[in-house]
């Protein structure tokens, strides 16, 4: 887990759609927490410049006073050198520690915000997104505006001061000198742009490439049992790898050379701009128009000034994807949530009443067509019915985790619209079929519905409900390690830890769907008996494919193309149904023989 | 060859003991002209580096003096040196990529095999993750130690000797000054790299934990939300984050100071080159030129001297990575193929278990010498409580695992005299957990025979009844599934499974808890097709679903390693046993 995501960055196109103005204003809402630390960055970033121009200027000083033989201009200057190091070495400690920070700060509060916000995500958006896609958002993206957006602003900022600080004094020093560097300058800036593009197309294509490596090895090691099991297929799959892995290598040598070449051709220009200077400063030096010194401080100069043009030139390219991160993440906060309008917490009894639903996932498609039932408090309904009828469909609108179109529901006589959801919530416990456990232990996984409650309580109540025992026979107790979603645990062991979950939380109402559907008979069947005294003055729901599940149950409905065909007692409807008989065929044929 | 057993139970050749410098070499000596041509370069490149400043510093003492009619030829020197350094370091750094890289490329393939070499129960010991990031970020570890090495490390050492050598000719007493700070470099950049390290590789933890839990947040919102658990988890993610920011903020703040420090060092030690070198140049032991060559050196030093200590870190992560890697390359499987496993055809499908034991830790037996012998074309069912080996027995057959006593034979033959091959591909079977790949439906349904026609894998599909769910999607077989396609429920994925099985069209099919996310119609559909097809078929079916026993000829019950009853449902039903107990208690207020 965690090693899929990494290919989506990867694959997402950098276009925009929403215009630049609206993503600067959201990015300063961002920002606003940081206001006086940024504000404090500025202010150290000018500070460290004037230090920083200061040093080459400091050189001359000393050269010249070398050259004069004069002791006492070589004390001034190397206590003026002193002073300006340690300066710097404070502002350069404050400056390189609060730029990662801010950046660091604002990663962990975009973080936060946007996993309390996919927690509240109307549920279709699951449906239509997959799950690596929304991860990828909320690591990848931030991860990837993180820093730039922060302290980028601010290092351009500087990086453009310090450019022009630099050239004014170059330029106070020698007119002809800075001509020249002038004219190198823009050179490079030039290089730099149009490599800077090349690099970065060519660097996506190698990305790419060991993106495609990576997932192989992902997904083959994740299924290995099938790798064995097809063991045949051996020779196929590891020419695959061997094809795939070469790209990798070819891209990666192709891109070395256009990469490669950027780095030794821009020195190449910066050297030769040293030999020009050192050539043509040493006529002027002949004709006394500058100094020795002035001369070795240009030097320094034209030092200090490549690499933050180089900076400033890459940091576009870095600064466009920052954007379409930027908007990815916007689009992502603006997806529409739950609606939370009820305020009522009323006193949850277990009456349910649907009336008149009509609901369907997608416009057009009904599930549940003006479907009305009951069922009082207290009572066991099961509910079964062939794939896609619909059973599930009304648990989650019982849990509100979808709406009705038409018509509604009833909680207690009061509208599932008015209730708070939350504490609805609160109130319903659903055992899903697919039961998904967290990462950490088995006890934690327990917590996660009764936080407030301890360890030891917790196994006293499940001790006393008789469902300690299957927690035990885990192969640590409540201290085994649920790794990667439960993988290390069979389905029936993952569906007990669910079931003593949620009972656990002493829900008003109950809903099983198939919720024992992989445990084994012997287990189900006093699982079955716990949940009998637990259910005592419960309303619970069973939706069931198992007919086995439906012992529990003192009414059956029957529903088919979102309709309730059949009702009644399991008696009832073996002698006079027509549907349901048919459906536990299969089940009959073993129960007569 | 000596074995021994390490801390996490893999078994290990003891003959092989790979140390990190000696593999290196051996990988890299199969691409020996890069190698040579990157060490040359290298030479080459320092050693350039070298004279710069030597020339630069006479071409100031010309100034000095006033003597411009010689400068021209330092230029003409200096401008060559510059190109002649541009092309050298163009094609170090391409050498230094080729090389790196066809490393890394050669020890990935030799990982990637080994996955098919090892034995099952050594990927069910080290978890999935750990298998990655050995085949992936280990092996990069490695790739950048050679490369990094090629590119700054020979000219490091190159560089910082001969600049000491010209330096100390010049001037001792000013070397020896610079040399009492230019050591502090290194010895801030070793500890600095190494805790850094360590800080890096808990913020990689921390962000694996918050993508899992984003994951299984994602994957479980249905039971988030009905808990509810948002508040719970939304802490207990904001634990992750700020625990996340913590661990960085130690990083930026190691950064920040050692940033700050070496610049400072840098300062100060050009501070004593220009006052100590300007009071000997006042006293005439030195020229301008030379305290000018003094500061260029110093310079040159820095970054050797910062690599140096980044090596070295660097060396270390290494070194960890190829332990690591060992435990791919060097763990002995535990399912080995005999010298003279052959190709053997199963004709029949007699299948006998003689007395089998079966231990997974080699402390808990979870089969208890096991009897059972099953007639060609029989369907037998296999049914116990979790946990009582039935899922076990069935690998066994498969030799995904070997055991300790007993032996296990098809047709009478002992299944260890059959190439591992030829073994499993005559035989199908669809596991309990559904495990497929991310791409199309109709690649994962042909996995194991992906030259077959169309035809075949509809008629596959629709004997798994799940041809109707498929032809109803807008991209039909052509449908990707996984992490960039559609998500499937439980029971589509066990059909898809069902299909995959069934179109290797084996002689022995083994089916664990095959249909236990179908609704019974499905499954009693799928069984009315599977009868047919399973004639002349030997089938093992373990299950949790009493009707799925109706297809068995025989039923075997099993309870914790051992077989406890078997014979047919009738059989079974008038002895009163344990099968007899299960079917009661779940009729019990049915009927």
């Amino acid at each position: 887990m965690g090693y899929h995501i990494v290919r989506y960055l990867q694959k997402e196109k950098e276009k925009r759609k929403l215009p630049l103005k609206y993503l600067f204003k959201r990015t300063l809402v961002l920002l606003s927490p940081f206001k006086y630390s940024l504000i404090l960055l500025l202010v150290l970033s000018i500070i460290g410049i004037c230090l920083n121009l200061m040093i080459p200027y400091i050189t001359k000083l000393f050269v010249d006073a070398i050259v004069i033989r004069d002791i006492n201009s070589l004390v001034n200057s190397a206590i003026i050198f002193i002073i300006v190091a340690t300066a710097g070495l404070a502002v350069n400690y404050t400056r390189s520690y609060l730029v990662p920070l801010i950046g660091q700060r604002l990663m962990l509060n975009l973080r936060n915000s946007l996993y309390r916000h996919v927690l509240t995500i109307k549920l279709d958006y699951f449906s239509r997104t997959p799950t690596g896609k929304i991860v990828s958002r909320i690591m990848n993206d931030v991860d990837s505006i993180g820093e730039i957006l922060a302290s980028g602003a601010i290092d351009v900022l500087s990086d453009f001061i310090f450019i022009a600080g630099a050239m004014f004094i170059m330029f106070s020093l020698s007119i002809e000198l800075t001509l020249i560097v002038a004219i190198t300058v823009l050179i490079v800036v030039i290089i730099a742009f149009i490599w800077g593009e090349r690099a970065r197309k060519i660097y996506r294509k190698v990305r790419e490439s060991i993106a495609e490596v990576t997932s192989k090895i992902e997904q083959d090691v994740s299924g290995v049992l099938l790798l064995h099991t097809f063991i045949h297929r051996r020779t196929d799959n590891v020419m695959e790898f061997q094809r795939l892995s070469r790209k990798t290598l070819t891209s990666s040598i192709s891109a070395a050379k256009v990469v490669g070449s950027m780095g030794p051709v821009i020195r190449l220009i910066e050297a030769l701009c040293y030999i020009l200077i050192l050539w043509y400063g040493s006529h002027l030096v002949g004709v006394e128009k500058i100094t020795i010194g002035t001369l070795s401080a240009f030097y320094g100069y034209v030092g200090m000034l490549f690499r933050p043009l180089i900076t400033l030139t890459m940091f576009y390219g870095s600064f466009q994807s920052a954007l379409a991160s930027l908007e990815r993440i916007f689009n992502l906060l603006d997806t529409q949530v739950e609606v939370r309008e009820g305020t009522k917490r009323i006193k949850i009894r277990g009456d349910i009443a649907f009336e008149n639903v009509t609901f369907g996932y997608e416009p057009g498609k009904p599930v549940l067509r003006n479907l009305s039932f009951k069922v009082n408090r207290g009572e066991v309904v099961a509910i079964v019915g062939p794939t896609g009828s619909g059973k599930t469909t009304i648990a989650n609108l019982i849990l509100k985790l979808y709406e009705p179109q038409e018509g509604r529901i009833l909680i207690d006589g009061v509208d599932l619209r008015e209730i708070e959801l939350s504490w609805l919530r609160k109130h319903i416990g659903l055992i899903p079929q697919e039961p998904v456990l967290f990462s950490g232990t088995v006890m934690d996984n327990l917590k996660i519905a009764v936080p407030h409650m301890s360890t030891e309580e917790i196994r006293e109540k499940l001790k006393k409900l008789d469902l300690e025992k299957f927690l035990l026979k885990l192969p640590e107790g409540y201290d085994t390690k649920v790794v990667e979603g439960g993988k290390n645990l069979s389905v029936g062991q993952r569906q007990i830890v669910s079931i003593a979950r949620v009972i656990l939380s002493e829900p008003s109402i109950l809903i099983l769907d198939e919720a024992l559907s992989s445990v084994d008979p012997i287990s189900e069947f006093t699982i079955q008996e716990v949940l009998k005294r637990v259910l005592q003055n419960r309303t619970c729901i069973i939706i069931a494919h198992k007919l086995s599940s439906l012992r529990l149950a003192n009414r059956v409905l029957v529903i088919m193309d979102g309709r309730i065909v059949e009702e009644g007692t399991h008696e009832e409807l073996i002698k006079r149904g027509e549907v349901y008989p048919r459906l536990y065929k299969a089940h009959f044929a073993l129960a007569r023989t | 060859m000596e074995e021994k057993i390490d801390r996490k139970g893999i078994r290990r050749d003891n003959a092989v003991n790979r140390s990190l410098t000696r593999v290196l070499l051996e990988y890299m000596s199969r691409h020996r002209a890069p190698m040579l041509a990157t060490l040359a370069v290298a030479v080459t490149l320092s050693a350039l580096g070298i004279i710069t400043p030597l020339l630069i510093g006479r071409s100031i003492d010309l100034l000095v003096v006033r003597d411009i009619s010689e400068l021209w030829k330092y230029v003409i020197l200096l401008i060559s040196i510059a190109i002649a350094q541009s092309i050298l370091s163009f094609l170090q750094r391409y050498f230094s990529i080729y090389l790196s890289q066809n490393v890394v490329y050669d020890i990935r393939n030799q990982l990637y095999s080994r996955l098919y070499k090892l034995s099952y129960g050594f990927f069910n010991k080290m978890p999935t993750g750990q298998v990655i990031s050995r085949i992936t970020s280990d092996v990069d570890t490695i790739g950048a130690l050679i490369r990094f090495t090629s590119v700054h490390g020979i000219s490091a050492v190159i560089t910082v000797v001969l600049a000491l050598v010209i330096m100390f000719m010049k001037n001792i007493t000013l070397t020896m000054l610079v040399l009492c700070v230019l050591p502090i470099i290194p010895l801030i950049m070793i500890p600095y790299s190494r805790k850094v390290r360590k800080y890096f590789s808990r913020t990689r933890e921390l962000y694996g934990e918050m993508t899992s839990l984003l994951q299984e947040s994602i994957a479980g919102i249905k039971i988030v939300r009905s808990l509810p658990a948002d508040l719970v988890l939304a802490d207990r993610f904001n634990l992750l984050t700020r625990d996340y920011l913590s661990t960085m903020i130690r990083v930026i703040r190691l950064r920040a100071f050692s940033r700050s420090v070496l610049a400072f060092i840098v300062s100060l030690t050009l501070l004593i080159v220009y006052w100590y070198g300007g009071l000997r140049t006042i006293a005439g032991e030195l020229t301008v030129g030379d305290v000018v060559s003094f500061s260029l050196y110093t310079n040159t030093l820095m970054w050797p001297l910062m690599s140096l200590g980044f090596l070295v870190a660097l060396y270390e992560r290494a070194k960890i990575s190829m332990k690591r890697l060992t435990d791919i390359l060097d763990t002995k499987s535990e399912v080995l193929e005999a010298p003279d496993a052959s190709d053997i055809r199963i004709r029949k499908g007699r299948i006998d278990f003689k007395n089998v034991w079966f231990s997974y830790d080699g402390r808990t037996w979870v089969l208890r010498g096991i009897n059972l012998s099953i007639k060609p074309g029989e369907i037998v069912a296999i049914i116990g409580p979790t946990g009582s080996g039935k899922t076990s027995l069935l690998h066994l057959l498969l030799r995904l695992y070997d055991p300790q006593k007993g032996k296990i034979c098809i047709d009478g033959i002992d299944i260890k005299k059959f190439k591992l091959e030829s073994l499993r591909r005559q035989i199908g079977i669809v596991h309990q957990d559904i495990f497929l790949f991310s791409s199309s439906i109709k690649d994962n349904i042909a996995f194991g025979k992906p030259t077959v026609s169309p035809e075949e894998i509809t008629e596959v599909a629709k004997m798994a009844r799940i041809h109707d769910f498929i032809s109803s999607l807008p991209l039909g077989y052509d449908t990707p599934v996984g992490e960039r396609g559609i998500t499937l429920s439980g029971g589509q994925r066990q059909r898809i499974a069902i299909a995959r099985a069934l179109l290797l069209n084996p002689k022995i099919i083994l089916m664990d808890d095959p249909v236990s996310q179908v609704d019974s119609e499905t499954e009693m559909a799928i069984y009315d097709a599977l009868t047919k097809y399973f004639k002349g078929r030997t089938v093992l079916i373990t299950t949790q679903r009493l009707s799925t026993l109706r297809l068995a000829n025989r039923i075997v019950v099993m309870d914790n390693g051992r077989i406890v009853e078997e014979g047919t449902h009738e059989e079974l039903i008038k002895r009163g046993g344990m099968y007899s107990r299960i079917l009661g208690k779940l009729r019990e207020g049915i009927t």
